[in-house]
């Protein structure tokens, strides 16, 4: 770390990287799947060691979705929320604005960051990837809450509420 | 080579040869007899159909005379020009004057067999004599049996033996019975250390190299076995002795040090006899033996000399001084093992620095007769057709066709959407291959390139430049990488390296088709540099950038110029260092382009190539000063060890305290009757893991001092390795002569100093006794090394690179040895590396020389590669601007609104804007999200692949 | 048959990706399930280019600076 060729553009990409490890909790992806390592253009040994321990990781993890227990429909259907949830301006405002506060603190420590997601960041993935996968299910007409959760992987709590502003929303 | 061959200002005479020299500095006139190639190299498309039909076979001295070749050839595909040639001694025609079917077979009519001698007359300001080394002599190959015993080789035809266009496409096989051979021997210092051929010299590269061409015989046969003979281990290179130790551990080599006196052939098999250090005879069977050859000065080096007029040293080779260590004389310069046997960063390093030297000469008279290189416009209506990829899977020789099924992957590109034509090139960088590209792009109409090939690291810009020539825009060619990352590390599973390689194609043309034109941007230069650091590498430095006629900020950190070199005393080359110290002070504060700043320091530096903007803290306060270019030169400390009780005694010092005391002359020895220098005392594994290269020669010379001041005085040498390389052997041998005992020992077990009563001893295990002994000593030299600075803040405040020593990173070893990863700043002395003064001298003409280059062009290319706003999306929210590392984003008031706008020089191309853009309107030129979500998407199934192929002839239609 | 897992790369140009020619160059081996994208810096990485890579069926996402 530090010796990246842009300054800092590594360090920005360890946001990015607790960012997405909450979408994958959120979506019910083990965030072991996703990994962020450092060699520099002299280690080709220590490439070869991260790629490989990763590479045995994953099998031993087995297939996308099979290994989480969820069939791929259902995986498909939340990632499908979750990359709305990528391209929306105002998530990517905050997550940007986010990305600009820890830069101007400048404390990159994985506590840090991992804290300041979880307070500014998580609430937000969570919120948005829930509502956009509830609004879809209900328009398929009334679910049981049961369903409504093993489809979504949110709690009663947070299903409650998200279906609680839906309807204001509506009523307005 | 391409790049040379592609420069418009750079003309290439082959089979030429200077006859004769005469005029003055800046105004030489060379009479110049090229002989006839019989081919003409414009209209050679290097087809090949000559060679294949020529009747007239010729020993293949390319291949190191291991094959047969035609009289009408070329020496190996890549070759500059890529034109064939006819060999007169073997051509049928013309020794004859019977066959001509080669005439009849060529295409293009190139043949021109009336082709007669040619003198041409060049006037030229400066010449620079690159002639390279000659071979060792045959006396020095014969008493190893070479010759005799088929299965003794030189390491040169071994090099070709292992390479895979070669003669046996890269299978090792022993020239007697063809056998695989399971026991393989090198033989050390063939030709070099030897005063019996006459080459009593070193020849620095072959223990390296000996190192390279085991590891890759490894690679060939990995059953077999291999020892190495050695006398030392001269690995004393950048990085080299990691390198060594790394292979002998990976590969599992014998080091044995012992000199092999002869060879014998024994029921088909090679006997050597030899005896270890501890005295024990040995008797082994190898199945081949390679001599690893010196290298010799170049065969006709005294007709050569005498035609320019310069002197030779005693082996032959160019002779120079230290302090001006590229000059022959004035006018004539040398790069390269003319110079003494060198490596190839050692002999890059000098042709950037001749290069300088030559420009210091012509100054005035730069960019006169200068040609650029121009382009032809793009071709607006190809730009501007629907996306048309061409695909060009390249078989890189077997390098990548050994592995990968390079035919299959061609079929498979054929089938994916977008493209129209696929092909497999055999070398896609070789020049005719560049050339064919281009005609290909005009014939099928391609507006989007993918090569299957090797890095864009490495290849892009060549490719990039191509597609400029056919009048497309650089930016519309994307590299898939099938060799560095797939058949090269994927050689054991053939059939998975396609898949990948199936599938990095099917990536790259998926982003291919996003490929967008980007528009190539001109900046232009301060035509000044900053030095950092004035000590030797820094002031030689700062003269040649200002004797090329540009301002030089010269920043010392201490009160006065001279760093390291105010200690050292006496060369090994027998020179007076404090005069060149001093002549260099004295050039360099009269110098009216050059600012000295002492007892100051560089704060900060920013900008970019051509425009950096730096702060220098000076006792007045602090200056900005504004220049193109940096040089880093800021040196290496002397290592101070904890062991060895250094500090503890006062009979304890450094080989450069000792110098100060001899120095003194006799006086300063006082009554010694005996020292002890330690080498590697802290380094090559103990405290600094590098070695330092100039230490065994400092000890020598300082032992020879010794014995001159007081010939009765003894003096000990322990040691690992004598690293006394190239000619620095010459006073190995001396001392020897003169009685300096040398004792090795090995790393496990390092020599220590002792208190004993009131003395000092050394206690050390002899390996020639086979026990321990000790020493009384009146004195205890230790060769302590040169240590990094580890903390380089300029290296810090540049971000770039340090190895894991702690010295500045090269950009490329071999290639770019004074120049490191961010563009416009330059490293030479020991701030790269620990060397000796005369090297240091050439890196800094070296550095200065590639320094100048963007100085004298007055402008810089930006690379395509840089964020651009799309206006309309744009919120204003400035996120961008304030996580731009580079400061290269500013935002602007546009019609009331505000908008981030991109400083185009400045920007890197991290890309870090565009990823966190709320609306995606910033994005990385070639980068862009659609470009990488669609090689996401390619990755995905190739189902995904044919859903998208309905959607294209969608947009078609 | 045994899983053989789909991986992909995102590798900053200066760092990773140069890294990974070098283990070429110097012939070192690695599972070949990994297919790369070369970008010019990690800090190019949008979260959105995991979340696509996982959407096509990625069974692993390696980002390397």
């Amino acid at each position: 770390m530090g010796e990246c060729h842009y300054q800092s553009g590594n360090y920005e990409a360890l946001v990015m990287a607790e960012t997405v490890r909450r979408i994958l909790d959120t979506v019910g992806i083990n965030r072991e799947r996703f990994t962020i390592d450092w060699a520099s253009a002299a280690e080709g040994p220590r490439f070869v060691k991260l790629l490989t321990e990763f590479t045995e990781k994953i099998k031993t993890m087995g297939p996308l979705g099979e290994a989480e227990g969820l069939d791929w429909e259902t995986l498909k259907f939340r990632l499908e929320a979750a990359r709305n949830l990528c391209k929306n301006m105002q998530f990517r405002a905050q997550y940007g604005n986010l990305a600009k506060e820890i830069k101007k603190l400048g404390d990159y420590s994985p506590e840090n960051i991992s804290q300041a997601i979880e307070k500014k960041l998580v609430p937000q993935i969570r919120k948005r990837i829930f509502e956009a996968e509830l609004k879809e299910l209900i328009a398929q007409g009334p679910q049981a809450v049961e369903v409504l959760r093993e489809k979504t992987g949110a709690t009663e709590e947070e299903i409650g509420a998200i279906l609680e502003t839906l309807k204001k929303k509506e009523k307005k | 080579m391409v790049e040379a061959g592609r420069s418009p200002n750079i003309e290439i005479l082959t089979l030429a040869e200077v006859e004769s020299l005469s005029g003055k500095p800046g105004k030489f006139k060379a009479k110049v007899k090229i002989r006839p190639r019989y081919i003409d190299p414009d209209k050679c498309t290097a087809c090949g159909q000559c060679m294949q039909y020529c009747p007239r076979e010729a020993v293949d001295e390319y291949n190191e005379r291991l094959d047969f070749t035609r009289a009408a050839r070329i020496d190996f595909p890549q070759a500059v020009p890529t034109a064939y040639y006819i060999d007169e001694d073997r051509c049928l025609q013309l020794n004859h004057e019977t066959c001509m079917i080669c005439t009849n077979v060529c295409g293009p009519k190139a043949i021109d067999f009336n082709q007669e001698p040619e003198i041409r007359e060049l006037e030229v300001g400066a010449v620079v004599l690159c002639p390279g080394f000659g071979n060792v002599p045959e006396e020095a190959l014969t008493k190893y049996g070479y010759g005799i015993y088929p299965d003794v080789m030189t390491s040169l035809e071994i090099e070709r033996l292992m390479c895979v266009s070669g003669p046996t496409e890269g299978e090792i096989i022993r020239p007697s019975d063809f056998s695989h051979p399971r026991k393989i021997a090198f033989l050390q210092c063939v030709g070099s250390r030897d005063v019996s051929c006459g080459r009593p010299f070193c020849s620095s590269v072959c223990c390296m190299y000996a190192m390279k061409e085991a590891s890759m015989l490894k690679e060939h046969a990995p059953e077999a076995e291999i020892a190495l003979f050695f006398m030392d281990v001269r690995t004393q290179g950048k990085g080299f002795d990691a390198a060594f130790e790394r292979a002998v551990d990976k590969y599992g080599f014998r080091v044995i040090k012992a000199r092999v006196p002869k060879v014998e052939q024994v029921d088909g098999r090679l006997a050597l006899n030899y005896v270890t250090e501890e005295g024990t005879v040995h008797r082994e069977l190898f199945d081949l033996v390679v001599l690893s050859v010196g290298l010799s000065a170049p065969e006709g080096a005294e007709e050569l000399a005498k035609k320019f007029g310069i002197e030779l040293n005693p082996f032959g080779f160019a002779k120079t001084e230290v302090k001006d260590p590229l000059t022959a004389k004035s006018g004539i310069y040398v790069a390269g093992a003319f110079h003494g046997p060198k490596d190839i960063p050692e002999s890059v390093m000098q042709a950037s620095g001749a290069a300088a030297k030559v420009s210091e000469l012509l100054a005035e008279a730069r960019g006169q007769d200068m040609v650029e290189k121009e382009f032809p416009p793009e071709d607006q209506e190809l730009l501007e057709m629907p996306v048309r990829v061409g695909v060009f899977v390249c078989h890189c020789g077997v390098n990548i066709a050994g592995v990968v099924d390079v035919e299959a992957v061609r079929d498979y590109a054929k089938s994916l959407p977008g493209v129209v034509y696929a092909e497999n090139v055999l070398y896609s960088c070789a020049q005719d291959s560049l050339e064919k590209l281009k005609e290909k792009i005009k014939e099928h109409k391609l507006n989007r390139l993918v090569i299957a090939a090797c890095s864009p690291r490495t290849h892009e810009p060549l490719f990039q430049e191509t597609l400029r020539e056919a009048g497309l825009n650089l930016a519309l060619v994307e590299m898939a990488n099938i060799r560095d990352q797939c058949s090269w590390v994927h050689a054991d599973d053939p059939e998975k390296a396609t898949q990948k390689a199936k599938d990095q194609v099917r990536m790259a043309v998926a982003k291919a088709r996003r490929l967008k034109p980007l528009e190539l941007q001109k900046v232009k230069v301060t035509p000044s540099a900053l030095v950092i650091g004035g000590g030797a590498a820094g002031m030689a430095a700062a003269l040649s950038i200002a004797d090329q006629g540009y301002e030089v900020h010269l920043v010392e950190k201490e009160a006065e110029l001279g760093g390291h070199l105010r200690r050292v005393k006496f060369l090994a080359e027998g020179e007076n260092p404090q005069k060149i110290l001093k002549d260099l002070i004295t050039r360099v504060e009269k110098h009216e382009n050059i600012r000295v700043y002492k007892s100051a320091s560089v704060e900060n530096i920013s900008g970019y190539v051509g425009n950096f903007t730096s702060t220098i803290k000076v006792k007045e306060g602090s200056k900005v000063i504004n220049h193109g270019v940096v040089v880093v030169a800021t040196g290496a400390k002397e290592h101070k060890p904890s062991g060895y009780l250094y500090g503890k005694n006062r009979k304890i010092l450094t080989q450069l305290e000792l110098e100060e005391k001899l120095s003194r002359g006799k006086r300063g020895l006082g009554k010694t009757r005996r020292v002890v220098m330690i080498q590697c005392a802290g380094s090559r594994g103990e405290e600094l893991p590098h070695c330092s290269k100039l230490c065994c020669q400092q000890a020598v010379k300082n032992a020879l001092r010794i014995k001159e001041l007081s010939p009765e005085t003894e003096v000990f040498i322990f040691y690992r390795d004598m690293r006394t390389y190239g000619f620095y052997e010459e006073l190995y041998r001396k001392a020897r002569n003169q009685g300096v005992i040398f004792l090795r020992y090995e790393p496990t077990q390092r020599p220590e100093v002792l208190k004993k009563g009131r003395g000092i001893v050394v206690r050390g295990y002899d390996a020639l006794l086979g026990e321990e002994i000790e020493i009384p000593a009146d004195l205890v030299v230790l060769s302590v090394g040169v240590a990094p600075d580890k903390e380089n803040p300029i290296a810090q405040i540049l971000k770039t690179p340090m190895t894991d020593e702690g010295f500045l990173m090269e950009a490329h070893v071999k290639l770019r040895p004074v120049e490191v990863a961010v563009d416009g700043v330059y490293i030479c002395g020991l701030a790269h590396g620990p060397k000796p003064l005369e090297e240091t001298l050439a890196q800094a003409k070296a550095a200065a020389g590639k320094a100048v280059i963007p100085l004298a062009k007055g402008f810089v290319e930006v690379p395509p590669i840089v964020s651009r706003v799309e206006e309309k999306k744009c919120i204003g929210c400035g996120i961008c601007a304030s996580l731009c590392p580079y400061n290269a984003i500013e935002m602007v008031k546009k019609e009331k609104r505000r908008k981030a706008q991109v400083i185009a020089a400045a920007c890197k191309g991290c890309g870090v804007c565009g990823s966190h853009c709320p609306v995606f309107a910033i994005t990385l030129g070639g980068f862009t999200d659609e470009a990488i979500l669609e090689q996401i998407q390619a990755f995905g199934l190739p189902e995904a692949e044919e859903s998208k192929e309905a959607e294209l002839e969608k947009e078609a239609a | 048959m045994q899983f053989e897992p789909r991986i992909l790369s995102f590798l900053c140009n200066w760092c990773c990706y140069a890294a990974a020619d070098s283990a070429g160059v110097a012939r070192f081996s690695y599972p070949p399930n990994n297919r790369v994208i070369r970008i010019m810096c990690t800090g190019r990485m949008d979260p959105q280019f995991v979340v696509e890579a996982f959407y096509v069926r990625a069974d692993g996402v390696f980002v390397g600076g």
